[in-house]
């Protein structure tokens, strides 16, 4: 039909219209990405183009850009000594204590490169490393002089016998590690094993005046001497020089590598291997601390030094090790320094490669090189970065200019960039092409480099390298992929900024030393196949045998059923450690025996008590557990027990109100933790800005920040807890500073209703609903890549940060949080602390053990007791097992340097605790519930405030009408 | 079993028979035993024990006050979260169980239609997730799910430009309940699965060819009159499973949104059950939350055997 027809045709004809217009907005110009108006985002000040300082060059000021202005100057010829003032005299030498500093005054004949060599003898402190600073001619020539480090020597403690303590089953503890000093000849070098030899100082003809001056912990100095290095010699020169010595035949001797004469880290602990039956001494019924460096000695500059066994007759040997390492990569090694009586004796006995292997292996040291030793010699080795020295080297300075380049980028396209967009990212960055393919340059010179080193192997690291090398080059020649493809781009830079902690760690586990005639034979390996059978047998057997959860036994019966039983939810070094602590210091004085447990965190104690099985001291309790119990009366009050202000006066103030209610006080303050604020000093002072005092710079800062795609770090997501905010500390710091409070006078209901609650309920709710900041990040991953360079959280961030991130060192600081301006001039800091705490029973007191308990947690909690025990959890783990006592003495104790320290106490000093109520648990959870569903605009802030609050009360009610009922 | 006698009038019993009927009888019984011991040990005392701690407030650590039916008219009168987790339950159980033993069942009859190597392989895939089970599987998923913007799921939609902020999967109320349903559906591909496999091989072919001559016309057909019918004990099975496991749902909730989640918005009975009783510490009330939960179940199981008795005709 003639409709029909013209009905078809207009709707084809409309068809076809859309489809067009559909195909054009393809081909549309795109708009120009940098000329929108931002409007909230106006950049001020900074041109937004221009490339940051900093891109393809190293850390100004450090001892590379040194180096390489001086490397081809010659070494100077001269050896000037310079003696300290001869005030004591400590085995048999004279020096001084640094007071305030040491100078000398000295002129130099000949220009030339002059290594710094230190004589000193550590004197007792807290046990870290000594740390000293050097002027030159009143300026410290490079950030390495700034601080650096002198290590102590340290022996294991044992029995008479010299064999190791056992706990009561009969394996081997740990032995604490105490200091043995002696007079230490050390050239001041690099501790990250960036650069192979010692730093220098360059002193051209004429006066130069030198200082030193101590940082940290105290040394006797003897002398301080500039002179050259002097070289090893080659092994011919050496076996010239040693003429006169002659090859004994037909010896083999063995020496215990984990009976080491002395160790110049705390870290250094010998470790133990249960599985192979090669391995001496074993058993497969005890724990035995058969091996020595497991997974402590990775890093540059550790050694372990052995002294030559009496009946080595003076002459040449060869010295061999059985050894494993399995802690790399399949195709890594890790390298060691060889030294006799401190000297390394020729050439080829540095950088000695011990090979990937998952096996025992036993080879010989300098490829088997005659050494001449005799009885009384003392051999050492060195951990060193060996051949992946300059390896390292260059991989920090490409990843310093490859996450420079990163920030760059992201300025311009965001960490997550639209990829339907263009963002003529050439001309936004101009230097963009030239450096990337500089970058590619070096990136596929290390991956080759790495190759070489292994021996032509390739491995994971190196394809990645080639892989990350590739991608630069794709992006040089078609840079407008480089957005879509940024989010790959940025993973290989993570992967390849863990490569600095993979060149830095040299792993290696060494069970015998054997010292061998040069017609002896290697000693095999492993033992014969029955023997490995016959105990992997009596293993299985003895596993089933054995508990090894108990740390204490006490045989005597009466006595066990006397004894305080102590429960402890650490690892089993830690509840060891506890354990000798109480052994040496508690029981010792007090005469009162002690059982410690270890459990599980999160044990239930209630369950416990109902069966009658539980224990009268139960250690580091978060208030929650706390209450309750106290709820069901099963915590006893410590008033009752004797809590006077001596105690209280320990710890601050607000250490103890998440422990009390109602007058009573439940626990003893363990640990206590709050926010601090950390930053990348590098990144920040690039960009011109320095880190907050007030929330009005904060915010000023988070607006520049966020117009170079960057953010600011206040996670509040916990994703082991979905359900419960990692974040209440931003509230209750928004509260706290308006002067608010979580709860009113007879601790009955909540002041979330008032007019300041609110306020700092929607600033909070703002921080990621207006402010876009992300609620769930890790948080230091975005401190090492850089895109959050400010952030506040936790100050156990620290230990990561100064632990595992080795390629931050000096790039970052922290301070105390942002606060409010009052009007006498005084920033208002105020936060939340929280912690743990030590509990006591209520089943104590019926075992009338009550007193004995609270003498226990007095103990515990004592300012001796508690550095004691968080220096030596940090000298077993470092920096990254950093404990923080509540005890304030303590607390300064533990190592922190005076700067640290004071930053943290002015933080401290405006923590606010917060009050324990029964119903505790309801609030955390119904303010997660009122922010989420803020923050997603399903109610506005207030009325989410208001649902949720009403739910807090009503059970805080409930809860109270309880614990009255029963207490 | 045996085959019933008619009802005739009993002569009374012989030695002999005695004998017999001993000798048949209790070698049974005997090997039942250490079976019925620990059911009667750790199934049913502790189930009445249950029933007993629902009528009264127990801490804990003071021992149980007794309150009546206290507890019930609380959990159903005043307690707002006990019908959250009510909600929560059913539209869960709803989800991963008849659906995922319709899923089940459709998934491995359309594995049926391959090759056998390729059957293996699917139907192997396919059961992989029930294999690791919930706990290693939810750690799997937590990542895949992670609310960090650099999350695999975030930054995937984020760089197509779906998202432009990553969504909270597991801590934005919103959300939460879609992310525990993908993760169970996906994990409900349990037992069942295999059992319709199993039934699935095993169908007389010759029924198909009677339906085809008496005039069947397409594959649906064929499903609901031949291939159903036959699939009863398979089908009570896959039922049965599910029903047990769609009331106590709430592993996988726990798992990845925690408990208690955001403004308990993946709550279900169970996860109720457990906070009050081990966050709470109110065993009493806990308890009671068990017995609701036990009627519950016992309600919907006689429903759906009066559903599936079509298909079990012989049963």
């Amino acid at each position: 039909m003639k409709e029909g027809r013209i009905y078809t045709k207009l709707l084809r004809a409309v068809a076809f219209l859309l489809c067009s217009i559909l195909l054009a907005s393809y081909i549309t110009v795109p708009s120009n990405a940098a000329e929108e108006d931002s409007g909230y985002f106006t950049v001020p000040e900074f041109d937004i183009l221009a490339p940051p300082p900093g891109v393809m060059g190293f850390e100004s000021g450090g001892f590379y850009d040194y180096f390489f202005r001086h490397q081809d100057k010659p070494m100077g010829n001269e050896r000037i000594e310079l003696f300290a003032p001869e005030d004591m005299l400590v085995e048999g030498r004279y020096g001084t204590v640094i007071d305030t500093y040491l100078e000398w005054e000295i002129e130099v004949a000949e220009s030339g490169r002059f290594h710094i060599l230190i004589n000193y003898f550590p004197l007792p402190g807290t046990g870290r490393d000594i740390e000293m600073r050097l002027y030159h001619n009143g300026e410290i020539s490079y950030n390495e002089l700034r601080v650096f480090q002198l290590p102590r020597i340290w022996v294991d403690e044992r029995n008479e016998s010299g064999t190791f303590v056992t706990d009561s089953i009969g394996n081997d503890i740990r032995p604490p590690q105490i200091e043995r000093p002696r007079w230490v000849e050390r050239w001041v070098s690099d501790s990250m094993g960036l650069f192979a030899d010692p730093f220098f100082l360059y002193l051209e003809a004429g006066k130069h005046t030198i200082r030193i001056v101590s940082v940290r912990e105290q040394a006797v100095v003897h002398s301080v001497v500039l002179a050259a290095k002097p070289a090893p010699p080659t092994h011919a020169q050496y076996m010239r020089d040693n003429g006169d010595a002659s090859f004994i035949n037909g010896k083999s001797i063995m020496f215990l590598a984990q009976d080491a004469y002395e160790k110049n880290s705390s870290q250094l602990a010998p470790t133990s291997d249960t599985s192979d039956a090669g391995t001496t001494p074993q058993s497969p019924r005890n724990i035995r601390l058969n091996t020595i460096g497991r997974f402590t000695w990775w890093q540059n500059g550790q050694s372990i030094s052995w002294q030559v066994p009496d009946d080595v007759e003076d002459g040449f040997y060869q010295l061999a090790f059985r050894f494993r390492q399995e802690l790399g990569d399949n195709s890594s090694f890790s390298y060691r320094n060889l030294y006799v009586n401190s000297k390394i004796p020729f050439e080829e006995a540095r950088n000695i490669a011990f090979p990937f292997t998952t096996r025992w292996q036993v080879i010989h040291l300098a490829g088997g090189l005659p050494i001449r030793l005799q009885a009384g010699d003392i051999i050492t080795l060195e951990a060193t970065t060996g051949e992946a020295q300059h390896l390292l080297l260059q991989t920090h300075r490409t990843v310093r200019s490859l996450s420079a380049m990163y920030r760059q980028i992201i300025r311009v396209t965001t960490p997550n960039p639209d990829r339907f967009r263009d963002y003529n990212i050439q001309r936004e960055i101009p230097t963009l092409v030239d450096d990337m393919r500089l970058l590619q340059q070096e990136v596929h010179g290390i991956a080759e480099e790495l190759i070489r080193i292994n021996h032509g192997q390739t491995s994971s690291q190196s394809v990645n390298l080639d892989l990350l090398a590739d991608m630069l080059g794709r992006f040089a020649a078609s840079p407008h992929i480089l957005p879509e493809n940024l989010q790959s781009f940025k993973t290989r830079l993570d992967s390849m900024a863990s490569l600095i902690f993979w060149f830095n760690a040299q792993p290696l586990e060494l069970d015998v030393g054997f010292i061998l005639s040069a017609d002896m034979p290697l000693p095999p390996a492993r033992p014969g196949f029955f023997t490995r059978i016959w105990f992997g047998i009596l293993r299985l057997y003895y596993s089933f045998r054995m508990d090894y959860r108990d740390i204490t036994f006490i045989d005597d019966e009466r006595e066990s059923d006397a004894a305080l039983r102590v429960w402890v939810s650490t690892g089993r070094d830690q509840a060891q450690i506890i354990n000798r602590l109480i052994t040496d210091d508690f029981t010792a004085l007090t005469g009162i025996p002690v059982i410690v447990q270890q459990v599980l965190a999160g044990e239930p104690i209630l369950q416990s008590i109902m069966s009658g099985r539980a224990p009268d001291v139960v250690l580091m309790q978060g208030p929650q557990q706390i209450i309750n119990l106290a709820i069901r009366g099963a915590v006893m009050d410590l008033n009752r027990l004797g809590l006077n202000d001596e105690i209280r006066d320990r710890f601050f103030p607000s250490s103890w109100t998440e422990f009390s209610y109602r007058g009573r006080v439940y626990a003893i303050p363990e640990t206590k933790g709050f926010n601090m604020m950390f930053y990348r000093r590098d990144i920040l002072t690039d960009m011109g800005l320095e880190p907050p005092q007030t929330w009005d710079e904060f915010y000023r800062l988070l607006k520049i920040l966020q117009g170079y795609n960057l953010s600011v770090g206040m996670p509040e997501m916990d994703a082991g807890q979905p359900g419960i905010s990692a974040g209440i500390g931003y509230f209750h710091t928004f509260l706290f500073q308006r002067g608010g409070s979580i709860f009113n006078e007879d601790l009955t209901r909540t002041m979330f209703d008032t007019p300041v609650a609110m306020e700092a309920f929607e600033e909070w709710v703002d921080l990621y609903r207006l402010f876009g900041i992300e609620q769930d990040i890790n948080f230091f991953n975005r401190m090492r890549s850089g895109e959050t360079p400010l952030g506040i959280t936790g100050i156990t961030a620290y230990n990561m940060l100064a632990g595992a991130a080795p390629e931050l060192a000096g790039l970052w600081d922290f301070a105390p949080i942002p606060g409010i301006l009052r009007e006498d001039g005084v920033i208002d800091r105020s936060t939340s602390v929280g912690g743990t705490g030590a509990i006591i029973l209520s089943l104590a007191e019926e075992r009338g053990l009550a007193d004995e308990a609270f003498q226990f947690i007095t103990w515990w909690t004592s300012a001796e007791i508690q550095s004691a025990y968080g220096l030596e959890i940090e000298s077993m783990y470092g920096v990254v097992g950093r404990y923080y006592p509540a005890n304030i003495e303590a607390f300064r104790r533990i190592g922190w340097t005076a700067a640290e320290e004071e930053t943290i106490m002015a933080q401290w000093e405006w923590t606010q605790g917060i009050p324990l109520v029964p119903a505790t648990y309801i609030i955390a959870r119904n303010l997660t519930s009122a922010l989420r569903l803020s923050v997603d605009d399903t109610y506005s802030p207030r009325r989410a405030l208001n649902i949720f609050n009403r739910d807090i009360n009503f059970e805080i009610e409930r809860r109270r009408i309880e614990f009255d009922r029963i207490n | 079993m045996f085959e019933s006698s008619a009802k005739t009038k009993r002569k009374p019993m012989s030695a002999a028979r005695k004998r017999e009927i001993f000798k048949n009888w209790v070698p049974m019984y005997v090997m039942l035993l250490p079976f019925l011991i620990l059911y009667f040990l750790f199934m049913f005392l502790p189930i009445m024990g249950g029933a007993v701690l629902s009528l009264t407030d127990f801490n804990g650590l003071q021992f149980p006050a007794f309150v009546g039916t206290g507890n019930f008219s609380r959990l159903f009168l005043r307690d707002p979260v006990f019908l959250i987790a009510l909600r929560n339950t059913l539209f869960l159980a709803l989800i991963t169980g008849p659906s995922g033993v319709i899923i089940s069942f459709l998934v491995a009859w359309l594995i049926r239609e391959l090759h056998r190597p390729l059957r293996l392989v699917f139907a192997t895939l396919m059961y992989l997730p029930a294999l690791t089970g919930a706990a290693t599987f939810a750690t799997v998923m937590r990542f895949i799910f992670a609310a960090d913007s650099h999350g695999l799921i975030n930054s995937f939609l984020m760089r197509t430009n779906i998202l432009i902020d990553p969504i909270n999967w597991v801590g934005d109320a919103n959300w939460t309940m879609t992310t525990v349903v993908i993760v169970s559906l996906w994990t409900s591909f349990g037992i069942g699965f295999l059992a319709f496999m199993a039934g699935l091989a095993k169908l007389d072919k010759a029924y198909y060819e009677a339906a085809a001559i008496d005039g069947m016309r397409n594959r649906m057909q064929e499903l609901y009159y031949v291939t159903l019918p036959q699939m009863g004990p398979q089908l009570l099975f896959g039922a049965v499973m599910s029903i047990a496991g769609a009331f106590t749902v709430g592993l996988i909730s726990e798992q990845m949104t925690g408990n208690p989640s955001v403004a308990y918005s993946t709550h279900t009975l169970m996860l109720h059950m457990q906070e009050v009783g081990t966050q709470r510490f109110e065993m009493g009330y806990a308890a009671a939350v068990s017995i609701v939960m036990f009627v519950m179940m016992q309600i919907t199981w006689s429903l759906i055997k009066r559903m599936l008795k079509r298909f079990n005709a012989g049963n």
